[in-house]
């Protein structure tokens, strides 16, 4: 029996070769990956170049700094910068069964006694003879990965979700050629389902979460902020009453009547404070952003269980470590260096000079002298290095994405098979 | 052609199951874009309401608490924007990459005009579906999938000699039959838009201009799909043919094209502009104040003999060095502009190899979404920017006493009221 599926199957693939189509479909998928490889290339070299021009440039730009005032290197601010294989299987394969029927082999195979289910067995293996061709490129592509050190598990997981994905478009091919009763609404058929699941359900699943969570912008954030912060008190103005309370607690704690007579400059631990106070507030912002971006991406995704084409790019980015989770991760942690970078710059602030010499500051040239810190200190730059999530981790995360790819592929070949066995 | 010809075709065209399937597919997508265009840009408009109010009442704080030009002109924000036009709900254009609302206030502008909100990455991916996206890109799928086996499935079906030998006159079978399918699939996809444009409050003349425009693009790929048909090869072999000039047409042309504009015309970076801004107004700090008065008496002349300072902080000299700032930045500022312009003229002659870019950019220009609109935007901000430091600076280098009174002269931000009547007239 398995030497006439392979005999089907070979039979297939002889015809694709005499094929002047199926050779025009090859051709004409050699230069889209071409042209898709270029693309993406010239985008990625794009803007890695441009974010090593970015942070080369404001690191030495900061720690060419003279000495200077700590708060202002503050202000300085820190910089942390930051389809179509199933189209080409629908071209090749609409033709599959629908073929034989036209040609009236069908009749033929049966009254043989090749049953229609081995007969839709040749045709799948040479379905997926066809897209592991297609896929090559990828295949090798990620395994040189792993050659320049990336994770077995999720290349291997990143493999195989490709590979059923392309289960899926073999099997949905097989799927609606069987149903069909010509090749024009076989081949009509497949381009509007390929229409539906690439092009209008990820659409629709963006927009559907956009409307349904609304993720108000950052200037309607800032208004909250800035509310909270009025209650606060701003940090530049020491005098500024919301400050009282601590003030009066600073004062207990060391035992002196007031500011002047601290050991410690009174500005500078006044800065400390409202740059803490005011990290938790916006912190508690960002949080609530991040949260509602990512119920917008889980409704997104939930979409994986209607089109493939979802769920293999949530697998992928998923494997990758380029999701959304990640990416906040990425800000949450950019945000805490660039907190205890500030905080060390207030820390200098408050016991690097005194109040009196903070507060004559403007009075002259000298005094300006005096208020300022050593430009050794601006060394304490670190370099800010982001990892990605362990291998076990993101292969985890994946698992719902490969479920939906499992399921899709067990759904149409399950229909496959029952429409088999009514041929 | 008579009505009975007429008459026979319609039935016969709407008879088919798949027709009828697509075209209610085609009504349904179209629905559902103008459905969800319409959310957006009323949530645009309430956020612009929400802002305007949060404007005025942090205003009136700023100013409540504050008694001296310096500090008022330095914790006052004005909100401006740029309000989605009655068009807009069919072409949300590149307004969510370029901003249309920031809150500005009299500091170095060039450190806060090239802010944005963050769009959440992982929708953004997809991209979202508005109206112009369903005429330009799924519009010619249907099409195609309508017009490739016009003859092909009557030759197959055994009938297209006997169809030809009948007709009556040439016009009446393939013209006829072709016509009535195209002139179905325009309603399915126009009538929701007409029920969006009158909901949203669309001029009557740019409700028409868009339904010509929608039929002008939808009889290019008509008449693509016709002359195709005519080749005696299986509907599939045409299909096929029909699909490759879409593909290379719709997503490859643009695509390729985009990446060799960029790398054609290179110029500064986003980045550059605002490093510079913030080198300068930072190096001010150090700088003798005299050296930054210089700079600045060289654009503001009126102001020469009034900037000697007597402390080693003054707000006119803090406020000079930020217009400095962005005179330094300036040249870097224009370039990026000029450089950005000059990809958009580029990349219209590759829209050229592209109806369905083609397409969208007519339609975002008269929606008023598109890169121009953000420039002009732009181009509003700097005005009222420059307007507000012409009404600050005398009260600044004068030395003139604080007078609440006086924050009544100070410049609104009004948006740009072209917005009312967009598109084809400008």
């Amino acid at each position: 029996m398995s030497s006439t599926v392979f005999t089907i199957a070979r039979d297939e693939w002889r015809y694709w070769r005499r094929s002047s189509l199926a050779q025009t479909v090859l051709i004409i998928a050699l230069l889209l990956a071409a042209a898709s490889v270029w693309v993406t290339h010239a985008a990625i070299s794009h803007t890695t170049e441009q974010r090593q021009h970015m942070q080369s440039e404001s690191i030495t730009a900061f720690e060419e700094q003279p000495d200077r005032h700590p708060h202002r290197m503050v202000h300085y601010g820190h910089y942390l910068f930051r389809a179509p294989p199933p189209l080409l299987l629908i071209v090749l394969g609409f033709g599959v069964m629908t073929r034989e029927r036209e040609a009236g082999t069908l009749d033929f195979l049966k009254v043989q006694g090749v049953s229609p289910l081995v007969l839709l067995a040749g045709k799948g293996v040479a379905m997926a003879g066809a897209g592991l061709l297609v896929l090559t490129p990828l295949i090798i592509g990620a395994l040189l990965t792993v050659l320049n050190g990336a994770q077995v598990v999720p290349v291997l997981t990143f493999i195989l979700s490709y590979l059923i994905y392309i289960v899926v478009w073999c099997a949905l091919v097989l799927l609606i050629s069987t149903l069909a009763r010509s090749n024009s609404v076989s081949f009509s058929g497949l381009v509007a389902v390929w229409i539906l699941l690439c092009l209008v359900v990820p659409r629709i699943a963006s927009n559907t979460a956009s409307v349904m969570v609304a993720s108000p912008g950052k200037l309607e954030t800032d208004f909250a902020v800035l509310k909270k912060l009025r209650q606060m008190g701003d940090g530049h103005n020491a005098n500024d009453p919301a400050f009282k309370a601590f003030k009066d607690n600073l004062l207990a704690q060391y035992n002196v009547d007031s500011v002047e007579d601290l050991p410690i400059n009174f500005r500078g631990v006044v800065a400390q404070k409202s740059e803490a106070d005011l990290t938790e507030v916006l912190n508690e912002f960002a949080e609530q952003q991040m949260a509602q971006q990512l119920s917008q991406a889980v409704i997104a995704r939930m979409f994986g269980w209607l089109s493939p084409m979802i769920a293999i790019q949530n697998a992928s980015m998923k494997l990758a470590g380029t999701d959304l989770e990640n990416y906040q991760r990425f800000m949450r942690e950019a945000e805490a260096v660039r907190f205890e970078f500030v905080q060390s710059l207030n820390k200098l602030h408050a016991e690097g000079m005194s109040l009196e010499q903070d507060a004559n500051k403007y009075k002259n040239a000298e005094a300006r002298k005096a208020a300022t810190v050593d430009a050794e200190n601006w060394q304490m730059l670190e370099e800010f290095q982001f990892t990605p999530l362990p291998a076990g981790q993101r292969f985890s995360n994946s698992l719902t994405a490969v479920l939906q790819l499992l399921f899709a592929a067990g759904l149409v070949l399950g229909f496959t098979y029952i429409a088999g066995r009514r041929v | 052609m008579s009505w009975s010809d007429i008459r026979r075709e319609t039935a016969f065209v709407l008879r088919k199951k798949s027709v009828s399937l697509l075209l209610v597919a085609a009504c349904a997508m179209a629905l559902f874009s103008v459905w969800t265009g319409s959310v957006e840009v009323a949530q645009q408009e309430a956020t612009i309401e929400r802002l305007l109010e949060g404007d005025k009442a942090d205003r009136e704080e700023v100013t409540h608490k504050h008694h001296a030009y310096g500090y008022i002109a330095y914790y006052t924000f004005h909100l401006t924007y740029a309000p989605p036009s009655p068009l807009a709900f069919a072409a949300l254009g590149v307004r969510d990459v370029y901003p249309w609302k920031h809150r500005i206030r009299m500091l170095a502008l060039e450190g806060q005009i090239h802010e944005s909100d963050t769009q959440n990455p992982e929708l953004s991916l997809a991209g979202k579906i508005d109206f112009t996206f369903v005429i330009a890109v799924f519009a010619p799928l249907i099409l195609i999938l309508l017009l490739h086996d016009l003859r092909a499935a009557e030759r197959a079906a055994g009938r297209h000699d006997f169809l030809i030998v009948m007709a009556r006159t040439h016009g009446s079978l393939w013209p006829l039959r072709a016509g009535l399918i195209v002139l179905g699939l325009w309603l399915a996809l126009i009538l929701p838009f007409i029920g969006g444009a009158i909901v949203n409050g669309v001029p009557i003349w740019q409700m028409a201009a868009v339904c010509a425009v929608v039929l002008v693009y939808l009889l290019f790929w008509s008449l693509l799909c016709y002359w195709v048909a005519r080749f005696t090869f299986p509907a599939p072999v045409l299909a096929s043919l029909l699909l490759g000039i879409w593909l290379a047409t719709t997503y490859i042309i643009p695509s390729v094209g985009n990446v060799a504009i960029e790398e054609a015309y290179h110029g500064p970076e986003g980045g550059d502009i605002l490093m510079t801004q913030r080198e300068a107004v930072n190096d001010a700090w150090d700088l003798p104040h005299q050296t930054t008065m210089d700079a600045f008496v060289v654009s503001h002349p009126e102001w020469q003999g009034k900037t000697e300072t007597s402390s080693l902080f003054e707000w006119k000299w803090y406020y000079a060095f930020q217009q400095v700032g962005d005179e330094k930045a300036r040249p870097l500022s224009q370039a990026y502009q000029q450089i950005a312009e000059q990809r958009y003229e580029a990349a219209g002659w590759v829209a050229l190899l592209s109806p369905a870019t083609l397409f969208k950019r007519t339609l975002t220009r008269w929606a008023d979404t598109d890169a121009k609109a953000a420039w002009q935007y732009e181009r509003d901000i700097r005005t009222f920017h420059a307007e507000l430091r012409e009404f600050y600076y005398p009260f600044l280098f004068n030395g003139s006493e604080y007078n609440e009174e006086s924050l009544a002269e100070r410049p609104a931000f009004q948006p740009n009221n072209t917005n009312k009547y967009p598109g084809i007239f400008h």
